[in-house]
C-alpha cells in the first residue's frame, strides 16, 4: 500500500467525520486512521453512498466536485480522500 | 474430461500456460500461474484440516487472491460461498451461521469490523488474512492465519486429486434481499461448468477476448463472468467501481471486448461519454437481472455500434436461463430470448397445463443447470424445485426443475418476454399490470434516471400503482408532467395515482432495484400517515372470520390487508 501524502490533521479529522456519519460507521470511528483502506475493504462505501459521500463533503467544505474529477483512488484510502480534499479546500 | 470448474482452469493453462488469466489492478497473472496457486492454496486448506464439502466463506473485493480462493477451495473439495463484499456485519454473520462455515477468508480491515460477530460463530476454525498487519485475538474461538501461510507454504507441491463426480456441491450463492433471510442456493460442479460452456458458446467467448467483471461474483451472473472466461482461456479483469466512470476507464484501459451489466448500471452507463478507445474493442454487451429500458439500449447500441447486445435473463436458482440472440434484437427488442444451449424452458397455468403461445404463465426451467434446492431449508426447496409438467409417466423417478415465481409469455414464434415476478405484479382495478410496462413508459419521458413501479394495498382498488422516480434534473422536476405523458400513453388504470420523488433508490447488494423494500418503505410511512390522522384510517383488522396469521408476520403487514384477503403479501427474493 502507497504511503498517504501529506495530510493536515485537522482536515483528516474533518473528512472522517464525515466519512463515519455518511456511512454509519461511528462505532469503527476509532479503527479509523490515513491508512484505512475505504474503497473495497469498508463495505459500506459503495457505488451508491459514494454519491451520498460526495455530497457531503461538498456540503462540509464548501467545494465543488465534478464527477469527472473522481477518478482512480481518490477513495483508496481515507488519506488520499483527505488530500484530495484538501487540494478543493486551498 | 471437465468434471468440476478448477478443471477448465487447468485445461487452458495446458493450452495456453503464458496467456493472461486474471487482471486486478495493475497485477496481471498468467494461466499457468492461476493453475499454479490454485494447486498451493488447495494444499494449503488440506493441511489445515478441510475435509471434503466443508464450507469456505470469501468476503473479500476482487482482488487475484479472491480467485484464487474460490478455485483452490473446489480443488480441495470444499464448498465455495462467496459472501458480497458490501453485505454487514451482521449479514455476514447470519451466511457463516446459516451454512455452518469453517474456513473464512477475508482481509485484515474487514476482520476488524467483523470480529464482535464472528465471536459466537461456532462452526469457524480458522480464517485467513490477506493484508499487512493482523493481530492475534487471544480469546477467539478459531486461529487467524496470514494468507500467505496457507498460499506459500503447503507441505506438498501438488494438491491430490480429491475424486467426486460432477454432481457434488460447489457452490453456496446467497440470494439477496432486504426481507426475509438470504437463503443459500446450492450449486454443483455441473452446474457451473455446464453454465460456462452454454454463455460461452452463445456469447461466442474465446481465448482473444478481454471480460470486464462488474457484477459481483456473490451473484451467479457474476460467477459465471469467470467461468465463460476461464472456459476459453480469456482474459478476464476484475473491477470494482465506485463511479461509472471508473468502468469507462478501465474498459479504454484494457481494451475490453465483453461487459455484462444489470439494468441500473446500464443505466448509468448510457450517460457516460465513452471515448473511441473504450468502444472500439466491445464485441459484446450483455444485460441480465430485470428488463432493461428500450431507451437505454438504444443509447447503448449507439454507443456501441459494433457490439452485439445480448438481453439474457437468468434466476440463481438455475444459473442462467435464456438469452435473446442479438439478430432479433431489432424485431423484438423486449425479448428474453429463448433457451440457452442445454436449458428447456416451459410456460406453465396455474392450473399445471403447458401455456399456448400468447398466454402467460410461470417460467419452468428443466435441465442440467437446476440447482441442487436451497441449504439447509427443505420447506422453500419443496416451492421452488417440483418435477416438471412434460415428464412421461413411464420414468419412474423424479426430475426437478425451478418454478421461478416469473410470469413470462410466448409468442408464436417461440420467443419468450418477461411480464413481471409473480410478487411483484400490480393487481389493479381487476387488471394484472407488469411494473415493467409502467416503466418503459416512464424512461422514455427522458425526465428521470430511475423508475420503480410499485402496487400498494388499496381496499378500493386492490393495488394503488406508486411510482418512485430519481429525476434527471431534481430542480426542475415536474411529476405532473411525467403522469400527464403517461395519460397520454396508458390506459387511466396503470397511471401511477401518486409519484414520490427520492434522490437514489435502494439497490439489491447485486446492484437490482430493491423492489421489496421499496415497497415496505412506503407501506410503513403510509401506515403511520394513516395513524396520525385517524379520520382517515381505514378498517384496521380483517373480518372475524378470517384468522390472522400468527406474530411471524409483521404485524402492520396484517393491519393492512385488506379485509376478505387473508393471503399474505409474498415477498421477492
Amino acid at each position: 500500500m502507497s504511503r498517504s501524502p501529506e495530510i493536515s490533521q485537522a482536515i483528516f479529522e474533518d473528512v472522517k467525520a464525515v466519512v463515519v456519519t455518511t456511512l454509519d460507521i461511528e462505532d469503527q470511528a476509532d479503527d479509523l486512521g490515513p491508512e484505512t483502506g475505504l474503497h473495497g475493504n469498508l463495505p459500506e462505501l459503495d457505488s451508491l453512498t459514494v454519491v451520498k459521500l460526495i455530497v457531503a463533503l461538498q456540503e462540509r467544505f464548501g467545494i465543488e466536485i465534478e464527477i469527472d474529477e473522481m477518478k482512480g483512488d481518490i477513495f483508496g484510502t481515507l488519506g488520499r480522500l483527505t488530500a484530495f480534499v484538501e487540494s478543493k479546500v486551498r | 474430461m471437465i468434471i468440476r470448474w478448477p478443471d477448465l482452469v487447468a485445461r487452458s493453462a495446458q493450452r495456453n500456460p503464458c496467456a493472461p488469466a486474471l487482471t486486478a489492478r495493475t497485477t496481471t497473472i498468467s494461466y499457468a500461474d492461476l493453475h499454479e496457486r490454485t494447486e498451493l492454496v488447495a494444499c494449503g486448506l488440506r493441511d489445515i484440516g478441510l475435509d471434503g464439502g466443508e464450507r469456505v466463506a470469501i468476503f473479500l473485493d476482487k482482488r487475484i487472491e479472491t480467485v484464487v480462493a474460490l478455485l483452490a477451495c473446489s480443488r480441495a473439495g470444499g464448498v465455495f460461498v462467496p459472501v458480497n463484499p458490501v453485505l454487514r456485519a451482521r449479514q455476514v454473520r447470519h451466511i457463516l451461521d446459516d451454512c455452518a462455515v469453517r474456513v473464512l477468508v477475508t482481509s485484515t480491515d474487514r476482520l476488524r469490523a467483523l470480529r464482535a460477530e464472528l465471536a459466537a460463530c461456532k462452526s469457524l476454525s480458522h480464517v485467513l488474512v490477506l493484508g499487512d498487519s493482523f493481530g492475534e485475538d487471544e480469546e477467539a474461538p478459531y486461529r487467524v492465519l496470514p494468507w500467505s501461510e496457507v498460499a506459500e507454504r503447503s507441505s506438498q507441491a501438488g494438491c491430490p486429486p480429491t475424486g467426486g463426480v460432477d454432481t457434488d456441491v460447489a457452490a453456496i450463492l446467497y440470494t439477496s434481499g432486504s426481507t426475509g433471510a438470504p437463503k443459500g442456493v446450492v450449486l454443483s460442479h455441473r452446474n457451473l461448468v455446464v453454465g460456462a460452456e452454454s454463455v460461452s458458446t452463445y456469447l461466442n467467448n474465446m481465448a482473444e477476448d478481454r471480460i470486464l467483471a462488474v457484477l459481483p461474483l456473490s451473484f451467479d451472473a457474476g460467477l459465471s463472468q469467470l467461468t465463460t472466461g476461464f472456459c476459453v482461456g480469456a482474459h478476464v479483469v476484475l473491477a470494482d467501481y465506485l463511479l461509472p466512470g471508473d468502468v469507462v476507464r478501465l474498459c479504454a484501459e484494457h481494451r475490453i471486448t465483453g461487459l455484462v451489466g444489470v439494468p441500473p448500471l446500464w443505466i448509468q452507463l448510457a450517460a457516460q461519454t465513452w471515448p473511441s478507445e473504450a468502444v472500439a474493442g466491445m464485441r459484446y454487451f450483455a444485460n441480465t437481472g430485470g428488463r432493461l429500458p428500450r431507451v437505454t439500449l438504444q443509447r447503448l447500441r449507439a454507443i456501441f455500434p459494433t457490439a452485439a447486445p445480448y438481453l439474457m435473463y437468468g434466476l440463481t436458482e438455475a444459473f442462467r436461463s435464456t438469452y435473446l440472440d442479438p439478430r432479433e434484437v431489432d424485431r423484438r427488442p423486449g425479448s428474453i430470448g429463448q433457451a440457452i444451449p442445454d436449458a428447456e424452458i416451459l410456460v406453465v397455468r396455474e392450473d399445471g397445463g403447458l401455456c399456448g403461445p400468447g398466454e402467460p404463465g410461470e417460467l419452468v426451467h428443466r435441465g442440467p443447470l437446476v440447482a441442487l434446492g436451497y441449504w439447509n431449508d427443505a420447506e422453500r426447496t419443496a416451492e421452488r424445485f417440483r418435477p416438471p409438467p412434460n415428464r412421461p409417466v413411464e420414468l419412474c423417478t423424479p426430475e426437478l426443475a425451478v418454478w421461478s415465481g416469473d410470469v413470462v409469455v410466448r409468442d408464436e414464434e417461440g420467443f419468450l418476454y418477461f411480464v413481471g415476478r409473480r410478487d411483484d405484479m400490480i393487481k389493479t382495478s381487476g387488471y394484472r399490470v407488469s411494473p415493467q410496462e409502467i416503466e418503459e413508459v416512464v424512461y422514455e419521458t427522458g425526465l428521470v434516471h430511475d423508475a420503480v413501479a410499485l402496487g400498494l394495498e388499496d381496499e378500493a382498488l386492490g393495488h394503488r400503482v406508486v411510482l418512485v422516480v430519481t429525476p434527471c434534473d431534481p430542480a426542475a422536476f415536474d411529476a405532473t408532467a411525467v403522469t400527464a405523458r403517461l395519460r397520454q400513453e396508458l390506459p387511466t388504470y396503470m397511471v401511477p395515482a401518486e409519484v414520490v420523488v427520492r434522490t437514489a433508490l435502494p439497490r439489491s447488494p447485486n446492484g437490482k432495484f430493491d423492489r421489496a423494500a421499496l415497497r415496505h418503505e412506503l407501506a410503513g410511512s403510509r401506515a403511520q400517515e394513516l395513524a396520525r390522522d385517524p379520520r382517515r384510517r381505514r378498517p384496521s383488522h380483517p373480518p372475524a372470520s378470517v384468522p390472522r396469521t400468527p406474530d411471524t408476520d409483521g404485524a402492520t403487514d396484517v393491519d393492512r390487508r385488506p379485509p376478505g384477503s387473508a393471503r399474505p403479501m409474498r415477498r421477492t427474493r
